[in-house]
C-alpha cells in the first residue's frame, strides 16, 4: 500500500513548498533589484588637480558585457602626453576588444600595462573600453587598478571592486 | 534584472502560443510537431539567455519561469472566472452519440481521431457513447452510456482477472490459477481464488507457451 499523506502531512507539505517559493522569490528579487548583477559603479578620485572618474562592473557575470569607461580631467589641462595605468588582472578577467581612442604607446611590467594618449583639447579625456568577462571565469572578488601617472608618480588611483558570481 | 524580463516576456509569449494553438495540437503532436516544439524550445533558451551561461542566469531564468507558472495557477485557482483564459475549457464534441459538426470544425479535429479515442475506450460505435470532451490539456474522455459502462467494468474485471492469473502458479481448485497479488484481492471469490468475485468463475489453466493455437469446436 503507497504511503498516502494525511491532512497535516499535506499541511506541512504545503507549508515546505512556500518556503521553497519565498526563495525563488529572493533570488528573483534580487535579480531585479541588480544584486546579482550586472551591476555598473562609478568610483572617483582626486589629488593634486587630477580627477580619475571610472565606470566599471562591481557585481557581473562570466561571458556579459563588461564595458569600462575611464574619465581623466585636470583643471589646468594636459601636458604633452597622458599616461595611464592599469592592472594586468584586468585582462585576465576581461577580454577586451576595443579601447578608444587608442593609446599612442603602450608599455608594460608584469603586473601592469601603461597606456600613453595624445592629450584632447579641453581638460577632460574619455577612453573606453570595450570588454567582455570570460567566459569560464571562476567566481570571487577583486579589485581593477587604475591610475594616472605624472613624471613616473601615480598622481591619482582608483581600485573599484569587481564581484564575480558563478 | 534583463534576463529575469526577457523570461517572463517569453513566459508570455509561450503562454500566448500554445493558448492560440489549439488543444488538439498539445494533445496530438505528430513527429514533425515534436521536432517543432524542440527547436521552439531552443530558440527560446537562446532569446532569454544569450550568451549568459553562468550558473546564476540559469538559476534566475528557473525560477522565474517557476513562480510565473505557479502565480498562473494561483490566479486560475483564486479567481475562477480567469481559468477559462488562462487553461481553456473542455470542450463536449460528442454528446449522445451524436458527434457535434461545428465544435470538431472550430477545434480542427478530424472523425478519425474521435473515432480512435472511442476505440482506446473499448467502444467501437460512437452511438455508445454519451459524452465526449476534448480537455484542456488536449486529451479526450469518453464517457460510455449506461449499458455499456457496465459492459465496459465487465471487461475490465474480466481483463483484471486475466492478468492476475497469468503470472501465477496454478493452485485453483477449480483448475485455474490463483493470484499472489493484485489489485482485487478483496473481491476474489473463496471459492474459487483464481477469480475476482465479480466474475465468479475459474479462468482455464493458462496453456504453455508454444502449443499454439487452439483448435475450434
Amino acid at each position: 500500500m503507497p504511503h498516502i499523506r494525511v491532512e497535516n502531512e499535506a499541511h506541512r507539505a504545503r507549508n515546505w513548498r512556500r518556503v521553497g517559493l519565498a526563495l525563488l522569490w529572493l533570488v528573483v528579487a534580487a535579480a531585479v533589484t541588480g544584486v546579482l548583477g550586472v551591476r555598473m559603479a562609478t568610483s572617483t578620485a582626486s589629488a593634486d588637480g587630477w580627477t580619475l572618474e571610472v565606470e566599471a562592473p562591481q557585481i557581473t557575470r562570466g561571458a556579459l558585457d563588461a564595458p569600462i569607461s575611464i574619465t581623466v580631467s585636470r583643471e589646468s589641462g594636459f601636458g604633452d602626453k597622458v599616461t595611464l595605468r592599469v592592472d594586468r588582472i584586468l585582462f585576465e578577467h576581461l577580454d577586451v576588444n576595443l579601447i578608444a581612442p587608442a593609446p599612442s604607446a603602450e608599455t608594460g611590467s608584469l603586473e601592469q600595462v601603461e597606456w600613453t594618449f595624445d592629450p584632447p583639447d579641453g581638460e577632460v579625456m574619455t577612453v573606453s573600453i570595450d570588454a567582455r568577462m570570460s567566459p569560464s571565469e571562476m567566481p570571487g572578488i577583486d579589485r581593477l587598478g587604475f591610475a594616472v601617472i605624472e613624471s613616473g608618480e601615480v598622481a591619482v588611483e582608483l581600485r573599484p571592486r569587481l564581484v564575480l558570481l558563478p | 534584472m534583463e534576463i529575469v524580463v526577457r523570461a517572463a516576456v517569453m513566459f508570455a509569449i509561450v503562454w500566448f502560443v500554445t493558448r492560440v494553438v489549439g488543444k488538439r495540437e498539445l494533445g496530438q503532436l505528430s513527429a514533425f510537431e515534436l521536432v517543432l516544439l524542440v527547436a521552439i524550445g531552443d530558440l527560446i533558451q537562446q532569446s532569454v539567455t544569450q550568451e549568459d551561461y553562468s550558473l546564476t542566469g540559469g538559476i534566475l531564468v528557473v525560477a522565474t519561469f517557476a513562480l510565473l507558472t505557479v502565480t498562473l495557477s494561483y490566479v486560475s485557482w483564486r479567481f475562477p472566472r480567469t481559468r477559462s483564459v488562462i487553461d481553456g475549457s473542455p470542450t463536449v464534441v460528442l454528446d449522445h452519440g451524436r458527434p457535434r459538426e461545428r465544435v470538431l470544425r472550430y477545434e480542427r479535429l478530424p472523425m478519425e481521431e474521435l473515432l480512435e479515442a472511442a476505440r482506446a475506450n473499448g467502444i467501437r460505435d460512437l452511438g455508445e457513447i454519451q459524452l465526449a470532451v476534448l480537455e484542456t490539456n488536449g486529451s479526450f474522455n469518453v464517457l460510455p452510456a449506461r449499458r455499456q459502462q457496465r459492459q465496459q467494468r465487465r471487461r475490465n474485471h474480466q481483463r483484471c482477472c486475466a492478468d492476475l492469473t497469468r503470472s501465477v502458479a496454478p493452485t485453483c481448485p477449480g483448475g485455474g490459477s490463483a493470484p499472489i497479488s493484485d489489485p482485487c484481492r478483496r473481491r476474489r471469490s473463496r471459492r474459487h481464488p483464481g477469480c475476482c468475485r465479480r466474475h465468479r468463475r475459474c479462468r482455464p489453466p493458462v496453456p504453455p507457451a508454444g502449443r499454439g493455437r487452439r483448435p475450434r469446436g
